[in-house]
């Protein structure tokens, strides 16, 4: 998942990157607990200061589509109802313990397809 | 001053200046070019080749100045040790060599976090990527496990000494045996910790780029650096466990025939060569992984299988490519990119990679 911010465009850079974080959560292109850089790193990735990627980050923690986790660093949050939010969590899980074991994405995908009982 | 050691300092010295004036030729430039498209498995692409031969070159004159200055503090502190009289002397040398290399690679790579940004468009990923993405498996356990080996082989060899059997080692100096190694493990253990923290400070500064195949290359050059940082103790580690070895061996020449101490020395002996396969063997399995294609697999799968591809119809030479990436006046991408570049997406999905070159 890439960010694109262009300087000269009407549209404020700490706005473009809040939009393309959003859409990107809405597309599951971004899933919860994906862990963001940090606000340092963004800002010389995209030559901008500091303070126009804490600001997008700022906002979206304010809209609740990030956390910030201390010194861990800001992450995208769970979304939904409590329940959603809790199956948001396992499938992250989920997803770590399949890289660790190797299984391949279509696999896991056929594994838990299985357990929800879809053929 | 040591005569012998300052006079082989002198002769390298001079060799690494011979060295940085053939790399400021342009034909010079331009194969090194060619050379490190073809090892990280890149195209060269028109638009930045004048900006990659300057980058290469920047790099390469980094590494020589630090290797440069490896050397010096390598031979002051091996003159004011033991000089020319140790045997080792070159060995550390080399050592110091190495490390000033690749602490040059990381300065010029930290201060590429700091080009200038021009008014234009740039990328960056949502997601940062970590040691994993640019460092096999491999090579990252290569280093704590040559560290283990040697931690382990030193404590076998203090343990064989206090055992002192048939009082084998009363007529050896166990303290010129046992303290350039030590000092080399110990080094060895600070090195470690010392590679963790400039791995940490390396993947934490920022990739300025404009388009995909600058971020690309950006990821390249970061793996490569990335890779001689991991070494480093590694390298140390195996040094030291090749020197305890090897005094020991010295020291237990005289050994009466048929006693302890020629088993030993005869144990001793096989350990040095056995040393010397485990990093050829590690050498071929590294490259057999293809380590310095590693990020690409990782950060880029789509350049990854064509490159592949391209791999098995032209053999070796061939080189993937990657596109400039989105426009920000492009009203498809509505500002955004849609591309996804992260190691757990499946190649092809989503890809905006075109056929290799």
């Amino acid at each position: 998942m890439m960010l694109l911010v262009d300087p000269r465009s009407a549209t404020p850079p700490y706005e473009q990157l809040r939009v393309q974080v959003l859409a990107a959560v809405h597309s599951g292109d971004l899933a919860a607990g994906d862990k963001l850089p940090t606000v340092r790193k963004l800002a010389q990735d995209l030559g901008l200061a500091t303070n126009t990627v804490a600001r997008a980050y700022r906002e979206l923690e304010r809209d609740e589509v990030i956390e910030t986790r201390g010194r861990n660093g800001s992450f995208i949050a769970a979304s939904g109802s409590a329940a959603e939010r809790t199956v948001q969590v396992a499938a992250v899980a989920f997803a770590t313990k399949a890289r660790q074991q190797g299984v391949k994405p279509e696999a896991a995908l056929a594994y838990a397809r299985a357990a929800l009982g879809i053929r | 001053m040591d005569p012998v050691i300052t006079v082989v300092s002198a002769l390298v010295l001079t060799g690494f200046v011979i060295r940085l004036i053939y790399s400021s030729r342009s034909e010079t430039r331009q194969r090194k070019l060619q050379a490190y498209s073809r090892q990280v498995g890149l195209a060269v692409v028109p638009e930045i080749v004048s900006e990659l031969r300057k980058r290469i070159y920047r790099r390469e004159r980094s590494a020589i100045f630090g290797a440069m200055a490896g050397l010096c503090v390598g031979a002051v502190l091996v003159a004011g040790m033991d000089g020319s009289r140790s045997p080792w002397s070159g060995l550390l040398l080399g050592i110091a060599v190495t490390v000033g290399t690749t602490m040059g690679l990381l300065v010029i790579d930290a201060r590429a976090a700091f080009a200038p940004a021009a008014e234009e468009p740039r990328v960056a990923r949502a997601v940062s990527p970590g040691l994993a993405d640019y460092v096999t498996k491999l090579d990252r356990a290569f280093s704590l496990g040559l560290l283990t080996l040697a931690t382990l082989g030193y404590i076998v060899v203090l343990g064989i000494i206090a055992l002192n059997p048939e009082r084998t080692f009363d007529e050896v100096s166990v303290r010129s045996i046992l303290w350039p190694a030590g000092l080399l493990l110990a080094l060895a253990t600070v090195a470690t910790l010392v590679t963790w923290a400039a791995v940490n400070a390396l993947l934490a500064r920022g990739q300025p780029a404009s388009t995909y195949v600058e971020l690309a290359w950006s990821d390249a050059f970061r793996s490569t650096t990335l890779r001689s940082l991991v070494y480093i103790p590694g390298i140390i580690a195996a040094v030291s466990t090749f020197i305890v070895f090897q005094s020991l061996n010295y020291a237990l020449q005289q050994a009466m025939p048929d006693s302890v101490g020629e088993a030993l020395a005869g144990s001793f002996i096989i350990m040095g060569p056995a040393l010397l396969v485990i990093l050829i063997v590690w050498t071929i399995t590294s490259e057999r992984n293809r380590s310095t294609t590693h990020y690409l697999r990782r950060l880029w799968p789509e350049t990854a299988s064509a490159l592949d591809r391209g791999r098995l119809a032209r053999g070796r030479g061939a080189v993937g490519r990657i596109s400039a990436g989105p426009s920000a006046n492009d009203p498809s991408t509505n500002g955004h990119s849609t591309n996804s570049h992260r190691a757990d997406d499946s190649p092809g999905e989503d890809s905006r990679t075109k056929t290799p070159a």
